[in-house]
């Protein structure tokens, strides 16, 4: 008996102690915040602290030091205290909803493709009170169009990235192979309609047949997202609606069924011919690999990427290896890519002022930026007379404590450094002016709610793993798939979710009057 | 007589009392780790709305249980699950009893050491690094099979991936591969505590060792694989989410053979990232294993009562 | 004569089989192995071969010495293994030896009990709030031990089947005629003869441990507390996450440099060695169970 209570003991002893541990370092915070929040009280109103969900793409150590950078200068300037909690991008989505339904503190929230369905979950709040006061900065940054595709019923619900939106459709291929054969990629031109789109792909198919045979080890194109090549997707005044299931129409009126048209046809015909000549990478529908590391080992020449200019500069600094960019395809500035990336303040914040006021250091504040995307200078990089930054002196990619290179996602990317020597430092005001001559979609502004149809969706993006990757990279016969594919679509549903679209489409334009 | 069966009663209770007490750390952490969170189904009948919070979201009965069945997919996928699941019951239970016997067979202590370490590697690697090594042999482009062996062979590539009618095999062999060093190693700590007198015993009487198996240690198993079958059968509407989506790479045209309730539901919601949704298929699993397993105890006790679970 | 001629043909079939799944693992492994060590430019256009075309030790040089992260993260998953395996070695068999005994009054119910939660879990969710909210195990060490890992109900039923077998009852009715306590019997004639299913289950509990991220995943964000599948379990998903996402493509993040393939082989290299180590440990209690068995009888 005396041993089980000696047992029991134990185990009180180790839950007590777990219990301890915590409530050790609840107190320690709380003290924490109490001090300093008394600290600023001294000074000037209480400091408010608000936690910002940070989405990484690796481990850093050193976001302490960056977060300490930070609230010297937020703190004294707005009186608010950030704590950056760094989740993993893989998990962000789920991580949020966690936090969030556990009560956990957390006030700012990035968007990474899922606007709408943080919306139709209720997971953002909306911004109009402080748009006018503590967020006039970054609205005046962000301009009316832009905004636009985080309004819902005339709500503002998020900011989007701010950074060149205008990414237009491009190939990409090795220089000295072109230099070499002399092929000239001067016959492709920035498409507008899908004749001169489908001219490209003419003379990209010419221009493959001459790579392939001065490179015969080597493929013309991989994927740069996994199963998609992305040309298939998209075409001159492409807008999806958001996912694809369901696009606009030509004319802006209807939705319609884009794998039913004779332009995805078309589109297919292309890729399954190239992929049967041997233009694409065998294992396209499967691999996971990057599209540069394929680039850098020599495995294929090039590859269609999604990208503003300074495309050239920036693969060339990520793989070592020169290439020429074209832009093939004007792009459509729609409400999915421009509300794509960026934040909102999360609907179970306690401190939405002060989120704003953060948010709006994140538009307007270089210095804010900058940490966000670069850390802390001397610490994480330092200038380079040119204007860009880069390592300090011992450190690299490998040993750095922050090195995020993250300067795509937070805020406003013009206020940012441009990392790397040697680079241009004048592309941003070439990119901000492509913001505002792009093509915009004419129902631009429009986001959908899938709740309606989540039943057909779940069925319908099952249908889509199935064939989509296949038929995009080229690896299935359009001839006998595509018909399978539509009618599995049909039966999965898309009819009803094109319908739902529609008559959002439809609401919205009465709402809008237009 | 009536005197000596309460005082027998009695001391039985005083008896229990330390029983009893053994189980309260296992039972407290069980309840808290386990019990507590089973109220959290509610979930699977709510509409989540993050703003109201999950309690107070709105209630929507079955609505999100629909999508598990509305599609044609889920008869494949449902099929798919369970045969599977049988497959790898039956050949993983006989791989695994039979590797157990080896093992504890086996003359020398070295070997016996070098053989379990081996064949337990691969259950510890994650799936993904299993993935990633399915790939180094079967991809197209880079595989060691379609670029090295298969030619060596004279024989044609062949498109693994997108080569339905291989995976029912590749799955099976993949499954047991990973998880025969644990499965043996179970079996073979139940063998190394049997009785060796039970051996010697045949010995003398000049039984053959493949009679000693017969007789003495498959006899022995029989409770484990009993009870190790009913645990599985309560599994069976799972499956494992990295078998069936990271080793074949989330290949469309293996969907026919690879597409699986677990799977089904990850891509489905992908887009939607819903929890309800996702607690509703968990629970639907859950309930379909539940009751199996209800069927197959209640069999096992009407056989060999001994050996049912519960 | 002829029985020991049976025996050698015996011992040679054994073998033989034997020896043909280790070269089913081996040559897999082997392959992972060389992907680790081969120059990642050969591997995506030579492709994956047996023996390495380039030889480069770079990847392990770059999670070894360029990474600090690895070693402090090698610790805290040493630690948590570690501890987390004792505590499961202590309460498993506490609960699983009442329910083996023919003589307990709530052997049924209790063995339904823990048999329940084997078919039914709440969900990340709720659990997520549990421990969250009631037990702040957030960002601590004890998130990485305390969820989920520390008992399962599969490891209590093996081990109430294993003492149900193999502990004799008349071997606990004796001492307890000499007197002794359950708990004493529990710790003196009990235990001594379960090692086997102790390093069993303590192999696989300990297995549990050191291979988990997903407790990492939901609990902690702080990288101090990262155990090393929870860094390495990181990279990985990040590095398919990027590959997947147009939004991040499309948005400006189609040029992030992201660990090679060669790189992950070896993080997958890194992550099973150091348990492999540890496995004649458990071994060790493999052979003591059969001599004590054979006292026993």
């Amino acid at each position: 008996m005396k041993k089980i209570l000696a047992l029991l003991l134990t185990l009180a002893l180790c839950l007590s102690l777990v219990a301890c541990g915590n409530s050790k370092d609840g107190a320690a915070g709380k003290d924490g915040e109490a001090s300093k929040a008394t600290e600023g009280a001294k000074n000037t109103e209480e400091i408010q602290n608000i936690v910002f969900a940070m989405p990484v793409t690796k481990v850093v150590d050193g976001i302490k030091q960056v977060e300490d950078e930070i609230n010297k200068i937020t703190e004294s300037k707005i009186n608010v205290h950030v704590t950056l909690e760094p989740i993993s991008f893989a998990d962000y989505g789920t991580q949020v909803g966690l936090m969030m339904s556990g009560g956990d503190q957390i006030d700012l929230i990035t968007m990474v493709g899922n606007f709408s369905q943080l919306l139709a979950k209720n997971q953002l709040m909306p911004m109009d009170p402080y748009l006018d006061t503590l967020g006039a900065g970054a609205k005046e940054v962000l301009g009316e169009k832009f905004l636009k595709a985080t309004t819902v019923n005339n709500s503002v619900y998020a900011f989007p990235t701010l950074n060149g939106k205008a990414a237009a459709l491009s190939i990409a291929i090795e220089k000295d192979l072109l230099d070499a054969n002399n092929i000239s990629l001067e016959n492709l031109k920035l498409a507008t309609t899908f004749d001169e789109y489908v001219a490209n792909l003419e003379e990209l198919t010419k221009i493959f047949e001459k790579l392939k045979a001065a490179a015969p080890d080597k493929v013309c194109l991989v994927p740069i997202t996994a199963g998609s090549l992305q040309f298939t997707l998209t075409m001159p005044g492409f807008d999806n609606l958001g996912d694809n299931y369901g696009v606009l129409s030509q004319d802006g009126t209807k939705v319609t069924n884009y794998f039913e048209s004779a332009e995805y046809k078309t589109l297919l015909g292309y890729v399954h011919d190239w992929y049967k000549k041997g233009y694409i990478l065998q294992d396209a529908a499967t691999t996971t690999e990057a599209a540069n590391t394929y680039l850098s080992s020599g495995r294929t020449v090039g590859y269609f990427i999604t990208g503003e200019e300074g495309q050239a500069e920036q693969i060339q600094t990520a793989t070592g290896v020169e290439v020429e960019v074209v832009k093939i395809l004007q792009p459509t500035l729609t409400t999915s890519v421009i509300n794509g990336l960026g934040f909102g303040i999360s609907s179970t914040s306690k401190y939405p002022e002060a989120t704003m006021k953060f948010l709006n250091e994140m538009y307007t504040n270089p210095d804010i930026v900058n940490l966000l995307d670069w850390g802390v200078e001397g610490i994480h990089y330092v200038k380079n007379s040119d204007g860009t930054v880069g390592f300090p002196e011992g450190v690299d990619a490998n040993n750095t404590t922050y090195g995020l290179n993250q300067d795509w996602l937070f805020g406003n990317q013009f206020l940012s450094f441009i990392w790397g020597e040697g680079r241009d430092t004048t592309i941003y005001s070439r990119l901000q002016e492509n913001n505002d001559t792009a093509n915009y979609s004419p129902v631009l502004g429009f986001s959908y709610d899938s709740t309606a149809v989540k039943n057909e969706l779940s069925a319908i993006v099952n249908v889509y793993n199935q064939y989509g990757p296949g038929l995009d990279t080229g690896t299935l016969d359009p001839e006998t798939e595509l018909p399978k594919y539509i009618e599995a679509l049909k039966s999965a549903g898309i009819d009803a979710v094109i319908a739902e679209k529609q008559k959002q489409l439809d609401a919205w334009k009465e709402a809008n009057n237009k | 007589m009536s005197k000596t069966t309460t005082k027998r009663e009695k001391i039985l209770w005083k008896r229990q009392i330390p029983l009893f007490l053994m189980t309260i750390p296992g039972c407290i952490y069980l309840m808290i780790n386990n019990y507590i969170p089973i109220f959290g189904i509610f979930i699977a009948f709510k509409n989540i709305d993050y703003g109201k919070g999950i309690f107070k979201s709105d209630w929507v009965g079955l609505s999100n249980f629909t999508y598990l069945f509305k599609t044609k997919d889920a008869f494949i996928m449902t099929r798919n699950t369970v045969l599977y699941n049988l497959a790898f019951i039956i050949i993983g239970t006989v791989m695994g009893i039979a590797v157990g016997i080896m093992l504890s067979e086996l003359r020398g202590k070295f070997k016996s050491k070098f053989y379990q370490t081996m064949i337990l590697l691969p259950y510890l690697l994650s799936w993904v690094i299993v993935a990633y090594i399915g790939y180094a042999f079967m991809s197209n482009d880079t595989g060691l099979l379609n670029n090295t062996i298969l030619p060596k062979l004279g024989l044609k590539p062949v498109s693994w991936y997108a080569e339905p009618k291989a995976w029912p095999f590749i799955l099976t062999f993949v499954n047991i591969w990973k998880g025969i060093g644990y499965s043996s190693i179970l079996y073979l700590s139940t063998i190394i505590g049997i009785d060796k007198s039970l051996y010697e015993a045949a010995q003398v009487d000049g039984a053959s060792k493949w009679k000693q198996i017969r007789n003495i240690t498959l006899p022995l198993l029989k409770p484990m694989v009993i009870m190790l079958v009913i645990m599985n059968i309560g599994r069976i509407f799972n499956s494992d989410f990295g078998l069936f989506y990271q080793l074949p790479m989330n290949s469309g045209a293996l969907y026919p053979t690879t597409q699986t309730i677990d799977t089904y539901v990850y891509r489905g919601l992908m887009q939607l990232n819903d929890v309800s949704m996702s607690a509703a298929a968990g629970l639907y699993q859950s309930v379909v294993g539940f009751m199996l397993v209800i069927i197959a105890n209640s069999i096992v006790r009407k056989v060999s009562s001994e050996n049912a679970l519960f | 004569m002829a029985n020991s001629k049976n025996e050698r043909i015996f011992q040679l079939i054994i073998n033989v089989f034997l020896m043909i799944m280790v070269i089913l693992v081996i040559i897999p492994i082997w392959l992972l192995i060389a992907g680790s060590i081969t120059d990642d430019a050969s591997l995506v256009s030579n492709g994956y071969s047996l023996i390495p075309k380039v030889f480069s030790l770079s990847a392990y040089e770059y999670l070894l010495f360029k990474s600090k992260d690895i070693f402090h993260a090698l610790g805290i998953s040493f630690l948590i293994t570690a501890i987390g395996t004792a505590v499961s070695l202590m309460i498993t068999p506490l609960l699983a030896y009442p329910l083996s005994r023919k003589d307990f009054v709530a052997r049924n119910f209790i063995s339904f009990f823990v048999f329940f939660t084997m078919l039914f879990n709440g969900g990340i969710v709720p659990s997520y709030i549990m421990w969250t909210q009631l037990f702040h195990i957030k960002n601590t060490l004890w998130a990485l031990i305390i969820p989920n890992l520390l008992m399962n109900g599969f490891s209590v039923i093996m081990m109430k089947n294993y003492f149900a077998q193999n502990i004799p009852l008349e071997l606990i009715e004796a001492s307890k005629i000499d007197g002794a306590g359950e708990l004493y019997i529990f710790r003196k004639v009990v235990l001594p003869l379960s090692l086997p299913i102790m390093a069993t289950i303590g192999l696989l509990v300990g297995i549990g441990f050191w291979n988990d991220w997903t407790n990492g995943l939901y609990y902690v964000n702080d990288s101090r507390y990262f155990s090393l599948q929870n860094l390495l379990n990181r990279i990985l998903t990040n590095v398919q996450f990027l590959a997947s996402s147009t939004e991040i493509s499309q948005g400006g993040g189609a040029n992030m440099k992201l660990p090679a393939v060669s790189i992950r082989m070896a993080i997958a290299v890194v992550g099973v060695v150091p348990i492999m180590a540890l496995y004649p440990f458990f071994q060790k209690y493999f052979v003591k169970g059969i001599t004590i068995g054979a006292v026993k009888g």
